[in-house]
Parts: structure tokens; sequence; C-alpha cells
């Protein structure tokens, strides 16, 4: 009885769950026999590293180093699916080259660009994406990157459908340019974040580091980006396409806001899996909602649109989501329809 | 890094810099970190050497290249001892083929046998005796929990089974230990 009574302390105490009367009999029971002296001093006992393996990890490291360097990104074997991908990209870019390259030509100045690579995430899914310059881009769910196809050579061009955020490479001789549906970022070396989904009617550009120029499709004109500044380009609903040259947009500056508690600005929680709102309307609250749990999720009250949300979420399921949103906005409802979260 | 000096291992500060700055110094800590851990962890598994190292260079190539959702883990230390497990019995599957190694696999780990304060030599002989003598599994969670210092919630992730059954095969273990202790009277 005695004994089984210093197996279970003992199997406390490596819990480290002993309260402290627990405490004092484990103790008592220790001293009073050399058996139980023994077995703790053995569990409480853990041997320090040797020298030899501090110098065998770093032959490790080296020999893993080595096989890094050589594993170029060239050298690094595409997976399939990609490959597949990349072929009909070239396919259908070289077709679409082949029928619009002249009606390009006389209708902008712009150059045409031409993409191969693609990489993409579903709805609900995350991917990160390593470049061949060793630059790291995050995709958000339901987002496509294209590298233009000749990425890294003059300027390293991509084009982003979607939410992305970039840590670039420093390379000062090929400055690196994200095109999106209505403006381009370009950029030397820096970490940013760029939420442009077509669907949504706005593009916001979050800077966390370094310096971006932003450069607006309608206006032409160039925003110089400090960090922790962030770029918001409105679209008037009523306008006919976002692409469309005639669309009014507003163009706003506001500071990136980092939540209590948190590492980084709201715009790039998602990075961490954490769902975050900062102010957003009820418009884009829905959106972000609906890529993150893959649902359709429809405003159905042109009231919402004032309502704005704050706050940050992390491993909540989709349930919760729709409950806290509830709580925070008592005049709010929700019903179901088909397939479809409908909110009025 | 400067931060990362100061403080030996934050795996926040670590994965930022790793994915962020590809920073080559940040990856080096964590593969030193754990190395010899994993090794030794590998090892008892397997009993080869070679394995171990590519079994090892994979996980932290994978890393490295972030073919894994890095900024997804939330425990970095539970994430790389469960990968070394579950790819030592694939790869003694592979060499066994069509047999479950997971239910039979043979888990040897040697303790460092180095002079201790409390315990001599010839005890901890006796001691390493027992414990080779405890079914694998009971065995894979008493050194998880004493030797590597995981918590029985770590341990569970790491062995994919409840926490309830890591409690029950570290009950069994310290019985066993003191029962023989008892028995054979080794510190007389």
């Amino acid at each position: 009885m005695d004994q089984d009574q210093f197996l279970t302390l003992l199997n406390k105490e490596i819990q480290g769950k002993l309260t402290p009367e627990e405490k004092l009999l484990f103790e008592k029971l220790i001293i009073d026999n050399p058996d139980h002296q023994l077995l703790y001093h053995f569990i409480k006992n853990r041997q320090g590293i040797p020298s030899s393996t501090i110098e065998k990890t770093e032959m490790a490291f080296d020999q893993l180093w080595k096989k890094l360097e050589d594993s170029t990104p060239e050298n690094i074997p595409v997976r399939s699916r990609i490959k597949k991908r990349y072929l009909f990209y070239l396919v259908a870019a070289s077709i679409a080259i082949f029928f619009f390259v002249g009606m390009w030509r006389y209708s902008s100045h712009q150059e045409v660009v031409e993409y191969k690579m693609s990489y993409s995430s579903n709805k609900g899914e995350k991917r990160i994406i390593s470049l061949p310059d060793g630059s790291t881009v995050w995709l958000n769910g339901d987002s496509k990157l294209y590298l233009a196809t000749d990425f890294n050579k003059k300027e390293r061009r991509v084009k982003l459908v979607g939410e992305g955020f970039f840590a670039v490479a420093k390379d000062k001789k090929h400055p690196f340019i994200v095109s999106c549906k209505d403006s381009e970022v370009k950029v030397l070396g820096t970490k940013f974040n760029i939420r442009a989904y077509q669907d949504e009617n706005k593009t916001q550009t979050s800077l966390v580091e370094g310096a971006i120029e932003l450069k607006s499709q309608n206006s032409d004109e160039t925003y110089r980006m400090v960090p922790g500044e962030k770029l918001t380009i409105a679209h008037n609903l009523i306008g006919p396409k976002f692409s469309d040259k005639s669309s009014t947009n507003t163009i706003k500056r506001t500071a990136l806001i980092v939540q209590d508690g948190e590492k980084m600005p709201s715009e790039a929680l998602w990075l961490e899996n954490k769902l975050s709102f900062e102010a957003d309307p009820m418009n884009i609250v829905a959106s972000k909602i609906g890529k993150w749990y893959n649902r359709n999720i429809v405003i159905d009250n042109t009231e919402l649109e004032k309502t704005t949300f704050t706050g940050t979420m992390e491993n909540y399921s989709l349930e919760m989501v729709l409950k806290t949103i509830l709580l925070a906005n008592p005049k709010l409802h929700i019903r179901e329809e088909n397939e479809s979260i409908i909110l009025y | 890094m400067q931060k990362l000096n100061q403080d030996p291992f934050l795996w926040t500060e670590l994965r930022y810099a790793i994915v962020f700055d590809r920073d080559q110094l940040a990856f080096k800590t964590l593969f030193k970190k754990f190395y010899p851990d994993l090794y030794d962890f590998g090892y008892a598994i397997i009993k080869s050497p070679v394995p171990v190292e590519d079994i090892i260079s994979e996980i932290f190539m994978k890393l490295w290249l972030l073919e894994d959702k890095l900024m997804e883990i939330e425990n970095i230390k539970t994430y790389l001892f469960r990968s070394i497990r579950n790819n030592a019995i694939k790869y003694l599957e592979r060499q066994h083929t069509h047999v479950d190694i997971s239910e039979i696999i043979d888990f040897n780990y040697q303790y460092p046998s180095v002079e201790q304060e409390y315990i001599s030599n010839e005890n901890l002989k006796i001691i390493q005796q027992i414990i080779d003598e405890l079914p694998s599994k009971c065995k894979m969670a008493f050194t998880l929990v004493k030797e590597l210092g995981f918590t029985y919630h770590e341990t569970a992730a790491i062995m994919e089974i409840s926490t309830n059954t890591v409690d029950r095969h570290i009950q069994l273990a310290l019985r066993r230990l003191r029962d023989s202790i008892t028995c054979k009277k080794i510190n007389s």
C-alpha cells in the first residue's frame, strides 16, 4: 500500500502535479526507503549531451546544407501537378499572345507580359511557395500566382489573383513587380501583403517591412509606402467592371494596426492560421469567412455595408465564427438556404 | 537573430527567421537543438546509423524548402519526433513488406551510462536491463517522458495514442522498476 502510494506520487511528480502536502509526503517516502531514493534519482536525472555529439551534429548540418545547395531551385523536381499546369498555361499563353499581341500594341503602351508557371490554392487552403529567386510567397485560399516567362532575367514579374503575403529576397538589379487586378507594386526587397480578390470591391496592400511603390491602373499616379502603412483602393460598386477604366475609385492611406498580443498586423495574421478582421465592412467579413471555410456567404441587406467588425479568431469552427459575429451585432440575422449562408 | 542569442530557443522567432529571412543561422539553431535527441530516438527504432541520418536530413530539407506548412506547426519538438517515428516505421516496413511494423516495433534506447552522483554504474546497468525487458511501446513512452523530457500530452501526440494510454505505460514502467529494484536489492 505504502509502496503503491509512492508510485502514484512519483507519477504525479513527473507531470509536475504534486500539491504542497503531497510533496512533503513524497519527500518523506524517498528519505525512508533507499529503493525509492534510487528510482527517484534515476527518473529525475538526464544526461547532458557529450561533446562528441556536438561535433557529429556540426558535421551532419554541413552535409545537409551541402545537399540543399546542390538542389538549387532549378534542380528541384517540380511536382507533376504543377508540370501539367505549366504546360497548359504555356500553350494557353502562347495562343493568346498569338491572337492579341497586335491589338495590345495599339491599345496600350504597356509591354505584353507572358506568364508561364502558375501556383494556385483551393478555397480554405493555404500554400507556401518558394520562388526561384529565394523569395517566399504565401497564398491564402482561392488564390493564384503567375510567374512571368522571363522571371529573374531583367525583372521579377508576377501576377496575383486573390491574397498573398510576399517576403521578397533583396536584389536591386532585378526589381520585383506584382501586378493585380487594378494596380502594380514595385519592390526591391521587403515584406507585404496584398488582398485583391476579383469578387471583392477593393484591393488592400499592407506593408510590413521595407519600401514599396504602388501604381494604380486608373490614375497612373505612384504612391510610395512606408512600413506600417496600408493602401486601400476602393471601387465604386455601381461602376461596371473592376478592370474597366471608366469606373471610379478612391485611394485611402491608413496605418496598420497590430492587435494586442499579436506579432503581425491583422492583415497578415492569416499566415498564422488566424482569421482576423480589422474594421471590415460586412461584405468583406462575409467574403473572408466564405473563403476560409469554403462556403458561400451572401449579404442580403445593403444596410449592413455600414456595419463593421473587428476581431481575431483561431481554431474556430464556422458555427463559432458566425455566433461571435451575431453576438457583436444584435441587428444581424442569419439563415441557411440551399448550400448558402445568408446574412440579413 | 539577436533575440535568439538571448533566448536559446524561441520557435516563433525561429520560424519567422527561417521563412521570411531565409536565415541559415536560425535553421542551424533549430537543427543543432534537436539533432542529438532525434538521432538517438531514431536509432532506437532502426538500429542502423545511415537510414536514421537520411531520415533526419530529409525532414529538415522539407522544413527549409517549406514543403510542409511551417507556420501551422505549433509544437516543433512534437512535430519532429513524430516525423522521425513515422518515417522510421515506414523505412522498416519497406524492409519487411506486408508487416505492420507499428505493432511489433522493437524499441531499444541506450540510456547514457555515465557515472552519476547518486547512482552507481552497476545499478544503472541493472536499471537498463529492466527497461530493456519492458514492452516496446511502454519503453518508447517511458523514454520520451523520462529521457527526452516530453509531457504525457506531447508523448501521446508523437506516438499517436491517447494521454491515458501514455499514463498506463508510465505506471507499468515505474512499477516494474520499483519491483525489480526491491527484489534485487541492488542498492545494498
